[in-house]
């Protein structure tokens, strides 16, 4: 049930942004095709078997545990420490030129 | 050498083929599964016929497990790019990144867009959208797979494309050389195909199982007729590509050619290895088996007359064959790397005659410019292992080979409908499944080992790649990674044996796989 009343929040959300955003001539149109993609998204998720479920859980630790985890703590990118392109050129090329 | 951390470079190697080895484990079902259940929808919208459209819910059921358990498993490569492998990552510059992103676009719009009608979408699209959906999937994966098979070919021969030394990055002037490099095109054809063969497979065991609890019995054999024609064409051109592939490869990786048949010395008309083991020294292999005269020489050039050089004429050189030694090579390649050098120093001081000179060196030396990092160390380290190499193609080629005879044999028993009680075959439709991902794996083996110790071929060995980092952290993520990843292989065993056992009476239950 939580996860129904997030998905209806969002709809509203991106019902009240569209509204905002866009002129009104195409606006009507435009929303009624909004609420289907996005009731069509709803209710699949809605009716998922729990298999499902099981694999959407298994999908959110995964990202968690690759984004959340990895990326942050294990996987910043070694050239990131460098602020500028430049930078990075001089170390890669001291790395490239220096034959151990 | 004593500089260089061979426990890093290693380690770094280790954690990069566990992630692949893992990532390939899930990726050739999605490709090849997502065009059987296409093939099966569209009988569904031809026919009619009800029995289809659940054959084809069942398998998208499958599909589906499978999918989910290893999307984004790849993600993780990119990120080993970029912090184990960082000097390569910003050598290949755009190269690597245009392939990548087109894909990442394609799996993201195409793929995940289409997977969603596909699952959600059986009462809410028409027959025709809902179909289209389905073939867009497939054609989204594998094109999806051209992308990153584009990028994994120009490291194997490195086209279209021009170092830039102020940037230090490999910039690409022919996108069309990138995509239609040979290594890539028979790479793409040769893995997409193998993972119709894979799939093909998957379905003809699992119906098997179903054929031997005699449960859904319709089902799984109008399943094992699509996937056998499916499966035997697929044998059929997997087998031509790799013809294709040996070809590439004794043209621009003659070492890896050398080192898959253990040839130490080459020869005109030479023989190919059958089958064999590979004794020896671990640079000077000894073959011992049933070999094929002159076969090697005809299957790599067409002509059985070709000279096809062998491990000690590439390490040594054959002036009569106009090969240079690798001490000549690793000389040049020095050249190259203290012009590059000279080249930075002269532009930095201002001194452009003095770097006009150091480019031209540079330029002219380029294309052995990976060579230069093993001045002063044994060039024998530029053999890769031959045993991994030998063993891992033979066991590759000697299952291709039984998966034809398999398909034939499922072929001609679904057609004459005489699967039914010949549990042998049912057994052995069985036991395929881990044999053909055995096949993959080894495939992916020959493919990578057989080049090592390049990254890039002939301009960026490993040792120059990777990234001076805390081997203690690559040894940390190494486990992690593993945990992961069997914690996902489990996870997808076990949803996809309950999916399975769940499955009665395919032939009449609406309810069978995804969401009505």
């Amino acid at each position: 049930m939580f996860f129904c009343n997030y998905f209806f929040d969002i709809e509203q959300l991106i019902l009240y942004l569209y509204y905002v955003k866009v002129s009104p001539k195409y606006r009507y149109y435009h929303i009624n095709m909004l609420k289907k993609i996005i009731n069509f998204y709803i209710s699949g998720f809605k009716n998922m078997p729990v298999y499902g479920r099981r694999l959407w859980l298994i999908i959110l630790i995964k990202a968690f545990i690759m984004f959340a985890v990895l990326k942050v703590f294990f996987f910043q990118g070694h050239l990131k420490k460098f602020k500028t392109d430049q930078e990075k050129i001089d170390y890669v090329s001291e790395q490239l030129i220096t034959i151990k | 050498m004593e500089n260089i951390d061979w426990g890093l470079v290693d380690w770094s190697r280790a954690q990069f083929a566990l992630t692949a080895m893992y990532h390939w484990i899930f990726v050739p079902l999605t490709l090849g599964l997502s065009f059987l259940i296409a093939i099966m929808e569209t009988i569904y919208v031809k026919t009619g016929n009800p029995a289809w459209k659940k054959t084809t819910k069942f398998w998208m059921t499958l599909f589906g497990i499978n999918f989910a358990i290893g999307v984004a498993t790849g993600i993780i490569l990119e990120f080993e790019f970029g912090t184990n492998w960082s000097n390569y990552s910003w050598f290949v510059g755009d190269i690597f990144g245009a392939p990548l992103a087109i894909e990442g676009i394609m799996a993201f719009f195409m793929e995940s867009t289409f997977i969603a009608i596909m699952f959600f979408g059986w009462q809410k699209v028409s027959k025709k959208v809902h179909l289209t959906s389905t073939w867009l999937v497939a054609i989204g994966s594998n094109l999806s797979a051209l992308w990153i098979l584009a990028a994994n070919g120009w490291m194997q021969n490195p086209t279209g494309m021009q170092f830039n030394p102020d940037t230090v990055r490999n910039e690409m002037n022919n996108f069309w050389e990138v995509l239609f490099n040979p290594a890539a095109i028979n790479k793409f054809l040769h893995t997409i195909t193998s993972a119709y063969v894979l799939a093909s497979i998957f379905v003809i065991g699992v119906s098997a199982w179903f054929l031997i609890k005699k449960r859904n019995t319709d089902f799984a054999k109008k399943s094992m007729i699509i996937a056998s024609v499916f499966g035997f064409f697929s044998i059929l051109y997997t087998i031509g590509t790799g013809d294709g592939s040996a070809k590439v490869v004794a043209k621009y990786q003659p070492m890896k050619l050398a080192a898959i048949e253990g040839l130490y010395e080459g020869s005109t008309e030479a023989d190919l290895v059958a089958f064999g083991f590979v004794g020896g020294e671990k640079t000077k292999p000894e073959v011992s088996g049933i070999k094929l005269p002159g076969m090697l020489s005809w299957l790599s050039f067409g002509d059985s007359k070709k000279f096809v050089p062998g491990i000690k004429d590439l390490v040594e050189g054959n002036p009569d064959q106009g090969i240079l030694s690798y001490n000549e090579r690793i000389e040049k390649g020095k050249l190259s790397i203290d012009a590059l050098a000279e080249y930075k120093n002269a532009m930095k001081s201002g001194d452009t005659e003095n770097a006009e000179i150091a480019l031209t060196v540079f330029k002219d030396n380029f294309e052995h410019f990976g060579y230069g990092y093993y001045f002063g160390k044994d060039p024998n380290l530029l053999v890769p292992n031959v045993k991994l190499s030998f063993y891992s193609f033979h066991i590759m080629v000697i299952l291709g080979a039984f998966f034809l005879l398999f398909f034939i044999l499922t072929f001609l028993y679904s057609f004459k409908n005489k699967f039914q009680g010949k549990n042998w075959l049912l057994w052995l439709s069985i036991w395929t499944i881990p044999l053909v991902y055995i096949a993959q794996q080894t495939g992916w083996i020959v493919a990578e080992v057989g080049r090592q110790p390049w990254v890039i071929q002939d301009l960026m060995p490993n040792i120059a790649a990777v990234s001076q980092i805390d081997k203690s952290t690559v040894q940390i993520t190494f486990f992690l990674f593993f945990a992961v990843f069997t914690a996902l292989l489990i996870a997808e065993f076990k949803i996809m044996f309950t999916q399975i056992k769940k499955a009665k009476d395919i032939n009449t239950n609406e309810n069978i796989g995804g969401t009505n």
